[in-house]
């Protein structure tokens, strides 16, 4: 779950996180995530105007109210669910 | 049945194998693990402990210093993919991350579904899997 906040707005507070990057892609996302516990604070999207933030590392999680849309949804497991109202897209639309 | 499953991180750093039969098929959706999973609920499948080796590289531990039986969360240093939790109630059981599984179809759907306390508008309790507030005992 994530929520994509603008580039010009976002920055760390405290700490650095690690990040990681395939370097098998053109154009990769960079992960971002905490060295000490791991957990994943945001991706940063190349060429992408916005920070995808994880829903689970806001102090509101509430604020996210659920999801838009569910991308990539050609790769779900049968257990994971689609709510109603959620708009499905089998890969990232373009 | 006895099942060798298999499975690693994202980055392929770290690899491991769990030896036995499944234990326990849980979906978490407390607090913590929203943190873990980036904010949906968390899957993970229990399997012995005698069974599991990582087989690749070493994961980096994190546990609470702030509780008297913290859990322990392995992760892998490099690309930040949770692999499993050692929880202290269940000693001989570790709790491994079905997304990291090479095969994740093998978990099918969850036994129970857990700390539904904590649970957000958008996780999901289907009907036919028992829920429960917390850990029941």
């Amino acid at each position: 779950m994530f929520i994509a906040m603008p580039k010009a707005g976002f920055k760390y507070t405290q700490g650095e996180p690690a990040t990681f990057t395939r370097d098998d892609l053109d154009t990769p996302v960079t992960r971002e995530f905490c060295p000490n516990c791991g957990t994943h604070l945001a991706t940063n999207p190349p060429g992408f105007p916005a920070m995808v933030v994880k829903v689970g590392s806001m102090d509101d999680p509430t604020e996210f109210d659920g999801p838009d849309v569910a991308l990539y949804v050609s790769e779900i497991p049968d257990y994971l669910h689609v709510a109603d109202g959620v708009t499905p897209f089998d890969k990232m639309p373009g | 049945m006895t099942n060798v499953l298999t499975g690693g991180c994202y980055c392929g750093g770290i690899r491991y194998q769990a030896e036995g039969t499944p234990l326990l098929r849980v979906e978490c959706q407390c607090r913590e693990c929203q943190h873990v999973s980036g904010g949906a609920a968390n899957l993970v499948i229990g399997m012995p402990k005698e069974g599991f080796t990582y087989t690749k590289g070493t994961p980096k531990p994190f546990a609470r210093a702030d509780l008297e039986t913290p859990r322990t969360r392995d992760f892998c240093p490099k690309c930040g993919t949770h692999l499993l939790t050692h929880s202290p109630p269940r000693p001989n059981m570790v709790m491994v991350k079905v997304g990291t599984l090479d095969d994740p179809d093998i978990f099918n759907k969850p036994d129970m579904i857990i700390y539904t306390k904590d649970a957000q508008s958008w996780h999901h309790q289907p009907e036919g899997i028992p829920t429960y507030p917390e850990m029941p005992s």
